[in-house]
C-alpha cells in the first residue's frame, strides 16, 4: 500500500508535466487545428535558453520568468513566420512543418549545447530532502510542480472565462470568420494562443528538467505521454489535457511496476496503448466535444 | 523572351532567387563566404542546392524551348520523350560503377543505400500523396525488414534470399492490418498513432532480446554469402537492390495508373464522394498501407544485407521522419519524386555532416520549412509545374492558360479554409 | 443627399478567379438600398469585398474617405459591420456572449450593458435566452441574434445578407420591421442583400440589380418593382 501512494504521488508529480505540455498543445490545436509535433522541442529549446541564464549567474526567480516571456514571443514569432503561411494548406503541409520545427530546434540544441547532458537546479526555496508522513516520503518539489499547476490552470481560467481578452481568443478559435467580423484581430489572437502554448510547453521542460536530465532529446518521450494525454482527455479541452496528463503519469507509473511485461523499458508502449485505444473508442477524448465529422 | 515576361512571379518569387543562389555558389569561393563564422559554412550547401535546382529547372526550360517543333506534333511525341527520360534514368543507374567515383561523396554502397530509401518514399508517395494517409511509421515496416533477416539469420541460419520475400509479405500483411485502426483517423490523428508506431520499435526490439539480441543487435558481417561477385559484394548488392527497385517502381506506376490509383485519388480529395461513387474506401486504404509497408520492408530487408548488421538504434523514430521529409521534398503526389527524396536522403546528410553532426538535421529542416512554402509539390512537382509553364508560356502571352492548374489549386484551398475551421475529433463521433 | 459609401468601379477575385467586374454602388446617409441578384450573381462577393475579405480592386470611400488598404476590424471600427449570410452566430456561446463579442471593438463598459439591455428590448426572445447556447437555437432567433450581435457594435452602415433566408414569412415581417425601426430612428444606413425582391423593394429607396458580377439595372425601388425584366425574374409575376 505505502508503495502504491508512493507511486501514486511520483506519477501525480511526472503526470502535471505531461498535463503541461498536454495543455500547449491542446491550446494550439483548439485554436489553428494543428498538432504541434514541434511543441516538446520548443519547450526542450526554451530549457536550455533558461539553463543558459541561470549558467551565467542569473538567479532561478529571475530566469525563469524571463525565459517563458522569451518563450511566448517566440510562439508568437513561430505562428506569424512559419505557420501562418501555411494555416489553410492541406493537412500533411501544416504537419510537414511542424515536423521541420520539431528537427529544427532539435538539431540546433543539438549543435549549440551538445549532447552531454546538463545539471538543473531545483527551485531555489525549494529543498532537497523529502519529508516523512508516516511510512510515505514526500518529495517537496513534486508539491511545488503540482501547486504551479494549479496556479497556471487558474490564471488560465481567469484570462479565458473572465476578460474581454480571453472571450476574444476562444471567439477566434472557435469561429475565426465570425470573430473577423466583429472586429477581432483573429491573426493577432491565434499567434497569441501560440504564444500562450509555447510558454506552457517551456514551464513543463523547465519544471522537468531538474527530475530528468536535461538533454536535446529529453523531450521526445514527455511529447509522446503528453499526445497520449492530450488524447485522453481530448484534443479541445485545456481541463481535460491536465486531468489527462495525471491520468497518464499514474498508468505509467503503476503499470511500469504492477504489469511485469511493460517495466521501466516499455512505458511508453503504454502510452501508445492508450493513444491508440482512445482514438478507437472514443476519438473526441474524456471532455472533448463529439463532432459530427464533417466532410 | 515570352517565357520570362509571361513568368508568373507573384506567385514564383522563389525562382529567381535559386537563380542568385547559384551565382551566390559560384562566386563563393572568390567572395570567401567561408570565412564569415558559422554562416559561411552554411551558405555553401544551400546555394549549392539551390544551384543544381535553378539549373535542373533552366534545363527543363531549355529542353522543352528546344524540343517545341517536335513536342508541338502531339501526344505520342511527349509520350516517346518520357520513355527518353525513363531510359536515361535507367542507364545512369545501370552505368554507375562506370563513375560513381567521379560523383562527390558517391560510392557504390551510399547508391545502394539511396535506392532503398527510394523504394520505402516510393510507398508513401502512393500511400500518402495518392491515397492522402500520412504515416510517420514507415521505419516500423523498415525495422521489420531488417529484423526478418536478423531473425531468420540469427534463428535458423535462413538464407537472406528469403529474407526478401518473407519481408515484404509479412510487413505487407502488418501494413494491412495498421490500415484498420486507420481507417478511424483523419489527418494530424493518423500522424500521431502512425507516429506511436515508429516510437515502439527501439523499445520493443531492445526488449525482446532473446530474438533480437538486443541492444547489440545482430552481426552478419562475411556470413551472408553470393553466388557470384564475390569479391565485389558492393557491386552485387547495389545491383539487387537496383533490380528490385525497378520492379517496385514499376509496379508503383502501374498502380498508380491504373483503377488502384484513380480510387485512391477519389479517396483523397473527398471521401464521402467516392464511397457514393460505390469506391470501398476502407480496402483500398488497407492495401496502400499493406503496399507501402511491403514496399519499406522489402527496402528494409536489403538495408540488413548491405549494412551486415541490424540493431534497434538504427530504427528511431527519426527515421521514419526522415522517410517522410524525403517523399516530401522529392514531391510526394509523384512516383518520380522518390528518385530525388532518396538521393536527398542519402547525399544531403552526408555532404553536410562535415560542418557539424547535428548540421544535416538542421539543414533538412530548413530545407524542409522552405520547400513547403515555394513548391508545395516538392522538387519534382516543381520541375513538372516548369515544364508545363515553358510549354503553356512559350505559347501564349497572357499567363492565364499556363495558370489554370494554380488557379485551381487556389480554389480548393479556400475550400479547404471552410473545412478545416471546425474538423474536431479522430473520426466520426 | 451625401452618401455614406461609394464604390467606383469595384472589382473582386477569390484567388485567381474574378467574381466582380467593375461595380458601381451608392448608399445614401441614413438610407436603404437593396442589392438583388440571382443566385451567384456576387452579392455576397460584394459585401465582402467592401469589407475587404476577399482580393478587392476599386475606389470605395466611406463616410468621403478612401478605405483601400483597412483590414476588416479598421472597417467594423469605423461602423461598417456585416450580417453575414449564414448569420455567423459563435455556437459554443452564450447570447450574452454573442452581443459582448459584437461589442468587442468598442471599450465603454457602461454603454455596451445598456445596448445589450437595448436588443432585449428589440429582440425579447434573447431576453429570455441570455445564458442558452446560441447554437441551439431555432433559424429565427439566430438571425435576430445576428442582427443585434450587429447593431452591439453601434454601426453607422449595416450590410445585411439574406436575412430572411429560410425564415417563416411572420418571422421575415417582423425583422423587417425591427430593421426599418433601426433605420428610422438610429440613423442606420443599410446595404440589403435579398432574394425576396418583393420585400426589399419595399423597405428599400434604391435597388441594384446584379448580374454575373455587373450592375444590370439600377434605380429607384419603385422604377425596379416597375421594371418588366425584374418583375419577370424576380417577383414573379
Ligand atoms: N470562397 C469562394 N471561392 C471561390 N469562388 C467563390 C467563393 N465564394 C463564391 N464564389 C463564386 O463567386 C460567385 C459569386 O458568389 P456569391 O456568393 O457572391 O453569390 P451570391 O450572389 O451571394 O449568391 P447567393 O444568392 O447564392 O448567395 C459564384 O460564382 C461563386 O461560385
Ligand atoms: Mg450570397
Amino acid at each position: 500500500m505505502t508503495e502504491f501512494i508512493q507511486l501514486v504521488l511520483a506519477g501525480t508529480a511526472n503526470g502535471c508535466i505531461y498535463g503541461l505540455l498536454a495543455l500547449a498543445l491542446v491550446l494550439i490545436y483548439r485554436s489553428t487545428h494543428i498538432i504541434n509535433f514541434g511543441q516538446g522541442e520548443m519547450a526542450m529549446f526554451s530549457t536550455y535558453i533558461c539553463w543558459s541564464f541561470l549558467n551565467a549567474g542569473m538567479g532561478y526567480w529571475v530566469a525563469v520568468p524571463l525565459t517563458l516571456i522569451l518563450a511566448f514571443a517566440a510562439g508568437i514569432a513561430v505562428q506569424r513566420i512559419l505557420i501562418r503561411p501555411v494555416q489553410n494548406a492541406p493537412e500533411l503541409t501544416i504537419v510537414i512543418v511542424t515536423l521541420g520545427l520539431y528537427l529544427f530546434f532539435n538539431s540546433l540544441a543539438l549543435w549549440i549545447y551538445s549532447g552531454v547532458p546538463k545539471p538543473f537546479p531545483l527551485p531555489t526555496g525549494i529543498r532537497q530532502a523529502s519529508w516523512q508522513v508516516g511510512d510515505i516520503f514526500i518529495i517537496p518539489y513534486h508539491l511545488f510542480i503540482f501547486a504551479v499547476l494549479i496556479t497556471l490552470m487558474a490564471v488560465l481560467y481567469v484570462l479565458f472565462q473572465r476578460t474581454k481578452l480571453g472571450l476574444g481568443l476562444r471567439a477566434a478559435a472557435a469561429q475565426p470568420a465570425s470573430s473577423r467580423l466583429v472586429g477581432i484581430n483573429v491573426n493577432w489572437m491565434l499567434a497569441l494562443g501560440w504564444g500562450i502554448a509555447a510558454a506552457a510547453g517551456a514551464l513543463a521542460g523547465i519544471l522537468s528538467a531538474p527530475v530528468v536530465q536535461l538533454e536535446p532529446n529529453f523531450m521526445a518521450t514527455i511529447l509522446i505521454f503528453s499526445f497520449a494525454s492530450a488524447t485522453l482527455g481530448g484534443f479541445d479541452s485545456p481541463p481535460g489535457a491536465v486531468v489527462g496528463g495525471i491520468a497518464i503519469g499514474n498508468i505509467v507509473a503503476l503499470g511500469g511496476r504492477y504489469i511485469e511485461f511493460i517495466g521501466t523499458q516499455l512505458d511508453i508502449v503504454l502510452a501508445l496503448v492508450v493513444i491508440v485505444a482512445v482514438l478507437l473508442i472514443r476519438p473526441a477524448g474524456l471532455f472533448g466535444r463529439q463532432v459530427v465529422q464533417r466532410v | 523572351m515570352d517565357f520570362v515576361r509571361s513568368f508568373d512571379y507573384r506567385r514564383n518569387w522563389f525562382f529567381p532567387l535559386f537563380v542568385v543562389a547559384g551565382l551566390v555558389w559560384l562566386l563563393a569561393e572568390p567572395a570567401k563566404l567561408d570565412a564569415i563564422p558559422a554562416v559561411g559554412d552554411l551558405i555553401g550547401p544551400f546555394a549549392g542546392m539551390a544551384a543544381l535546382l535553378s539549373i535542373v529547372a533552366i534545363g527543363t526550360v531549355i529542353v522543352a524551348t528546344a524540343l517545341r517543333p517536335v513536342l508541338d506534333r502531339g501526344p505520342q511525341a511527349e509520350r516517346a520523350l518520357r520513355w527518353v527520360g525513363y531510359g536515361l534514368i535507367i542507364a545512369f543507374f545501370a552505368f554507375m560503377p562506370l563513375y560513381v567515383e567521379a560523383i562527390p561523396h558517391a560510392s557504390m554502397l551510399k547508391m545502394t543505400v539511396a535506392i532503398q530509401f527510394m523504394m520505402v518514399i516510393v510507398g508513401i508517395n502512393l500511400l500518402t500523396g495518392f491515397g492522402g494517409q500520412i504515416s510517420l511509421g514507415q521505419g516500423a515496416f523498415f525495422a521489420i525488414g531488417g529484423y526478418t533477416l536478423a531473425i531468420g539469420f540469427r534463428e535458423w541460419d535462413m538464407p537472406w534470399g528469403w529474407s526478401l520475400i518473407i519481408a515484404p509479405l509479412i510487413a505487407g500483411a502488418l501494413g494491412f492490418l495498421i490500415g484498420i485502426p486507420a481507417l478511424r483517423f483523419k489527418g494530424p490523428y493518423l500522424a500521431l498513432a502512425t507516429l506511436s508506431l515508429a516510437v515502439t520499435v527501439t523499445p520493443l526490439a531492445k526488449k525482446f532480446e532473446e530474438f533480437t539480441g538486443g541492444v547489440q543487435g545482430v552481426v552478419m558481417f562475411g556470413k551472408l554469402g553470393v553466388p557470384f561477385w564475390q569479391d565485389n559484394l558492393d557491386r552485387f548488392f547495389y545491383y539487387t537492390t537496383a533490380l528490385l527497385a525497378l520492379l517496385v517502381f514499376v509496379l508503383a506506376a502501374n498502380l498508380r495508373r491504373g483503377r488502384f490509383g484513380r480510387a485512391l485519388i477519389a479517396i483523397r480529395d473527398n471521401e464521402t464522394a467516392a464511397s457514393a461513387m460505390g469506391v470501398n474506401v476502407a480496402l483500398y486504404k488497407m492495401t496502400a498501407f499493406g503496399i507501402a509497408g511491403a514496399f519499406a520492408g522489402l527496402a528494409g530487408a536489403l538495408n540488413g544485407v548491405v549494412i551486415q548488421f541490424v540493431s534497434p538504434d538504427q530504427y528511431s523514430p527519426l527515421l521514419s521522419i526522415r522517410f517522410l521529409v524525403g517523399a516530401v521534398i522529392g514531391g510526394v503526389a509523384t512516383i518520380n519524386g522518390a528518385i530525388i527524396g532518396g538521393l536527398f536522403q542519402q547525399f544531403v546528410p552526408d555532404v553536410t555532416v562535415s560542418i557539424n553532426k547535428s548540421a544535416p538535421d538542421a539543414i533538412q529542416a530548413i530545407i524542409l520549412i522552405v520547400v513547403m512554402y515555394t513548391m508545395r509539390h516538392g522538387v519534382a512537382g516543381f520541375l513538372q509545374e516548369t515544364w508545363r509553364y515553358a510549354r503553356s508560356g512559350l505559347r501564349l502571352r497572357k499567363p492565364g492558360a499556363g495558370g489554370t492548374a494554380i488557379v485551381e489549386t487556389v480554389v480548393v484551398v479556400e475550400q479547404e479554409e471552410v473545412v478545416v475551421v471546425r474538423q474536431d475529433g479522430g473520426g466520426s463521433g | 443627399m451625401s452618401a455614406i459609401l461609394e464604390a467606383v468601379n469595384l472589382r473582386a477575385a477569390y484567388g485567381d478567379r474574378p467574381v466582380l467586374f467593375g461595380i458601381d454602388l451608392r448608399v445614401p446617409e441614413r438610407g436603404i438600398v437593396a442589392l438583388l441578384g440571382a443566385n451567384g450573381a456576387g452579392k455576397t462577393t460584394t459585401l465582402r469585398a467592401l469589407l475587404a475579405e476577399v482580393r478587392t480592386w476599386g475606389d470605395v470611400r466611406y463616410q468621403g474617405e478612401s478605405i483601400a488598404g483597412k483590414s476588416t476590424q479598421d472597417l467594423v471600427r469605423m461602423g461598417m459591420v456585416m450580417v453575414p449570410e449564414g448569420r455567423g452566430t459563435f455556437t459554443d456561446f452564450t447570447v450574452e456572449e454573442n452581443l459582448l463579442l459584437g461589442a468587442y471593438s468598442r471599450r465603454d463598459k457602461d454603454g455596451i450593458r445598456r445596448d445589450i439591455e437595448r436588443m432585449y428590448g428589440y429582440f425579447p426572445v434573447l431576453g429570455q435566452r441570455r445564458k442558452q447556447r446560441a447554437g441551439s437555437m431555432s433559424g429565427g432567433e439566430q438571425q435576430m441574434l445576428a442582427i443585434a450581435r450587429a447593431l452591439m457594435s453601434r454601426p453607422k452602415l449595416l450590410l445585411l445578407d439574406e436575412p430572411s433566408l429560410g425564415l417563416a414569412p411572420l418571422i421575415v415581417q417582423e425583422i423587417f420591421g425591427i430593421l426599418t425601426t433601426i433605420n428610422r430612428e438610429e440613423g442606420v444606413s443599410m446595404l440589403l442583400v435579398e432574394q425576396d425582391a418583393v420585400r426589399a423593394l419595399k423597405v428599400a429607396t434604391y435597388a441594384y440589380l446584379l448580374e454575373t458580377g455587373r450592375v444590370a439595372l439600377e434605380g429607384t425601388a419603385d422604377q425596379l418593382a416597375a421594371s418588366d425584366d425584374v418583375r419577370r425574374a424576380y417577383l414573379g409575376y
